[in-house]
C-alpha cells in the first residue's frame, strides 16, 4: 500500500489583482494534473447596456467599465465610433488623446508596480507593510501615480471614470497655463522614472524563459498607445477591422470571461507583448536606459512584465514632456461629428494589454450592436500556460504555502482586471501523492 | 497656503455621494480669503495619500454603511480606523482605511486630521439622489463645518488682526 495524501487549500482572498478569481490546483505526486483559473464575477453586460443608447453616451458608459483604466475603455470607443460615422479627428485631437493615454499607463504601471507588485519581490504581503521598510520607493509610485491621475483629470475633469472624452475629440481643452504647469512636473518626474527602470531591473526575477506568441499594436513611428496596426510574434499584421478573422472567443466552463485565442493558441497581451515587440519603437533615452540595465528584450521571461511596465512609465513620461512643450489649446477641441448607419472597429493598447471595439450604429447613430474584448480575457488562457510551465519550473515539492505564493506572482505578472473581464483568487490545491 | 482642506470621498451611487454633497453645499458659504481647500474625490483609492499630505489641517468626510439609522453624523477615531481590517484585495479594495494606513506608516497625515462619516444604508446607493435622512444628515454636518469655520475665522480676524489663516479647530478631533 502506498502512502496517499489529499491537501485542500483555500485562500479566501488572491490579494493585489483587480476583481475576483479562484485557482483550483490538483497535484498527483509530482505532476500537474488540473489546473485551472476561474474567473467568478458575474457578467456585466456593457455591450447589452449599450444598445439603443446614442453615440455621444458611449464614451461615458464604457469609462465606467473599469476604474483603472477608463482611458483606454474611452479611446477605443472613440476611434470606432469615428470609423463608423467616416470621422478623421485632427492632429490636436490625436496628439492630445495620446497624452491622455499617457496619463493612464503612469497611473495604472505605477499602482501596480508599487502597491500589488512590488510587496512579492520584496517579502511583504502588502504596500502597507513594506511602506515601513522602503518609505521611498512607495513614495515614488505614490507620486508617480499622482501624476498620471493629473493628466487624466487634465482632459477628464476627474481621474476615475473621465468624462471630457467625446467622439470627434474633447469637450475641453486644458489651459495653456495648466499644460506648462504639467509640462515643468513631468520634467521633475523624468529622473524619478529613469531611476524606477534601473531599480526594477535588479531586483531578484525568477529566470524562466518560456515560449508565447506576443500581440500588440505596432506604429511606424511611434511607441504604440492610441494607433497602429496588430502585430503578433508569429507574422500576424492586421488592422482592427480584421481581428474578428483570426481571433476567437469562447466560454470555458470554469470562467464567467471569454476565452479569447489566436488560431486556437493562447497568446499574451501586455507591457511584455508590446515591449517584445516595440523596442525599436522606444525613445532614444529610454533604450539606452534600458540597455544600462543589461536585461534584454524581447525576452520570454514572462517575470520581466514588471520591468516592461517600468519602461513604459518612461515612455509616457517621455512622450508627455513632448506632448506638452508647444502646447497651444485649440479653437475647438473637437471635430464635428454626424452620425450615419455603419460599422467602426478601434484598438488601443490599454496599459494590461491591446482593447478591441466594434459598434454598429443606425442612420441616427443609436448603437445597434456593441462587442468589446478586454485585455484580461485575451490573457486568460495564456496565465494558465503560465501557470503550468511556471509551476514545473519552480517545483512542486514545496509547502503549499509557497507554490501559492508563487502562483499568486505568476498571476500578478499579467496585472490582471477581473472586474473588466466579467477580486481575489480563492485557491484550492489538492495534492494525491 | 491652504491652511484647510476639507474632503468629500465618494460615488455617484445614491447615498454613497454624501461626501460630495457635504463638498458642493459648503464651497459656496466659504469666503475664498479663508484659504479653505475644498475638495470631491470620486473613490480615490491610494490616491486620496496625495490629498492627506502637505497641508496642516485635513477634514475627512465619506459615508459609512451600517445596518442602523441612516443620515447619523459620526467622528470614528482614526487608531479605530487604522487597526481595522486592511482589506488588501487589489486597488479596488484600496479604501479609506487603507489610505489612512499608508499615509501614517509613511508619515504623511496631516499634523490635525477629523474624520467625519455620515451613516448610509446599503440599499440606498442606487439611483442619483440622496435618501431623505441622509439629506437631511447632510445638511445638519454642512452647517456644524459652517459655524466652526465661522467661529474660527472670527476668533482669527479678531486676535490675529488677520485674515486668511485658521486657528487650531474647537471641534473634537483626532491627532495623527
Amino acid at each position: 500500500m502506498t502512502d496517499s495524501r489529499r491537501i485542500q487549500i483555500d485562500v479566501p482572498a488572491l490579494t493585489r489583482v483587480e476583481g475576483e478569481g479562484a485557482l483550483h490546483l490538483r497535484v498527483e505526486g509530482d505532476s500537474i494534473k488540473q489546473l485551472q483559473l476561474s474567473i467568478f464575477e458575474p457578467p456585466r453586460y456593457f455591450e447589452k447596456f449599450l444598445e439603443g443608447r446614442h453615440f455621444s453616451e458611449v464614451p461615458d458608459i464604457v469609462a465606467r467599465i473599469c476604474g483603472i483604466c477608463p482611458v483606454a475603455y474611452q479611446m477605443s470607443a472613440v476611434q470606432a465610433l469615428e470609423q463608423a460615422f467616416g470621422v478623421e479627428p485632427d492632429p490636436w485631437v490625436k496628439q492630445m488623446r495620446r497624452l491622455f493615454y499617457c496619463g493612464e499607463w503612469l497611473q495604472s504601471h505605477a499602482l501596480h508596480i508599487h502597491l500589488l507588485a512590488l510587496p512579492d519581490y520584496l517579502g511583504y504581503d502588502s504596500a502597507i507593510g513594506m511602506a515601513a521598510d522602503h518609505p521611498e520607493a512607495v513614495q515614488r509610485g505614490l507620486a508617480l501615480q499622482a501624476l498620471g491621475n493629473e493628466i487624466i483629470r487634465l482632459f477628464g475633469g476627474r481621474s476615475v471614470h473621465p468624462v471630457g472624452a467625446r467622439v470627434g475629440g474633447f469637450h475641453h481643452a486644458p489651459s495653456l497655463a495648466d499644460v506648462q504647469a504639467l509640462h515643468n512636473r513631468l520634467q521633475g518626474a523624468r529622473i524619478q522614472a529613469e531611476a524606477l527602470t534601473r531599480w526594477c531591473a535588479e531586483l531578484p526575477m525568477p529566470d524562466q524563459a518560456e515560449d508565447f506568441v506576443c500581440v500588440a499594436l505596432s506604429h511606424d513611428d511611434q511607441y504604440p498607445f492610441y494607433e497602429g496596426r496588430l502585430l503578433s510574434s508569429d507574422g500576424l499584421d492586421i488592422g482592427a477591422d480584421a481581428w474578428e478573422h483570426h481571433f476567437h472567443e469562447e466560454h470555458a466552463p470554469h470562467s464567467t470571461a471569454l476565452w479569447a485565442l489566436l488560431n486556437d493558441q493562447p497568446y499574451l497581451v501586455g507591457p511584455l507583448a508590446r515591449l517584445n515587440l516595440n523596442k525599436q519603437r522606444l525613445p532614444d533615452p529610454v533604450a539606452e536606459n534600458l540597455e544600462r540595465t543589461g536585461i534584454h528584450f524581447p525576452s520570454r521571461n514572462m517575470f520581466h512584465s514588471m520591468l516592461a511596465r517600468a519602461v513604459e512609465i518612461e515612455v509616457a513620461i517621455h512622450e508627455a514632456i513632448l506632448l506638452t512643450q508647444d502646447y497651444r489649446p485649440p479653437e475647438q477641441p473637437y471635430v464635428d461629428v454626424s452620425p450615419r448607419a455603419g460599422i467602426g472597429y478601434g484598438m488601443t493598447e490599454a496599459p494590461r494589454g491591446m482593447l478591441w471595439h466594434r459598434y454598429e450604429t443606425d442612420d441616427a447613430g443609436l448603437i445597434q450592436s456593441a462587442r468589446i474584448v478586454p485585455p484580461t480575457s485575451q490573457n486568460q488562457a495564456r496565465i494558465e500556460a503560465d501557470l503550468h510551465h511556471s509551476l514545473t519550473a519552480f517545483g512542486l515539492a514545496h509547502s503549499d504555502d509557497e507554490i501559492r505564493l508563487h502562483c499568486e506572482k505568476v498571476i500578478r505578472n499579467y496585472d490582471p482586471c477581473i472586474s473588466c473581464a466579467t477580486h481575489f483568487l480563492r485557491l484550492k490545491l489538492e495534492r494525491d501523492a | 497656503m491652504t491652511a484647510l482642506r476639507i474632503i468629500g470621498v465618494g460615488s455617484p451611487s445614491g447615498d454613497d455621494r454624501a461626501g460630495w454633497e457635504v463638498i458642493d453645499r459648503l464651497k459656496p458659504r466659504i469666503p475664498v480669503e479663508w484659504s479653505i481647500e475644498l475638495i470631491a474625490l470620486d473613490r480615490p483609492g491610494s490616491g486620496l495619500v496625495e490629498w492627506l499630505a502637505n497641508v496642516p489641517e485635513c477634514w475627512l468626510v465619506d459615508a459609512i454603511q451600517v445596518e442602523g439609522v441612516p443620515g447619523r453624523c459620526l467622528q470614528p477615531g482614526l487608531d479605530e480606523l487604522l487597526q481595522a481590517d486592511v482589506a488588501t484585495a487589489g486597488s479596488h479594495g484600496f479604501g479609506l482605511s487603507e489610505s489612512l494606513n499608508l499615509a501614517a506608516t509613511l508619515g504623511l497625515l496631516p499634523q490635525r486630521l477629523e474624520l467625519h462619516c455620515v451613516t448610509i444604508r446599503e440599499a440606498d446607493i442606487f439611483g442619483q439622489q440622496l435618501s431623505t435622512a441622509v439629506n437631511a444628515g447632510v445638511n445638519g454636518l454642512v452647517s456644524r463645518f459652517h459655524e466652526r469655520l465661522v467661529k474660527q475665522f472670527d476668533h482669527t480676524a479678531t486676535f490675529k488682526g488677520g485674515v486668511g489663516s485658521l486657528g487650531s479647530s474647537s471641534g473634537s478631533s483626532v491627532r495623527s
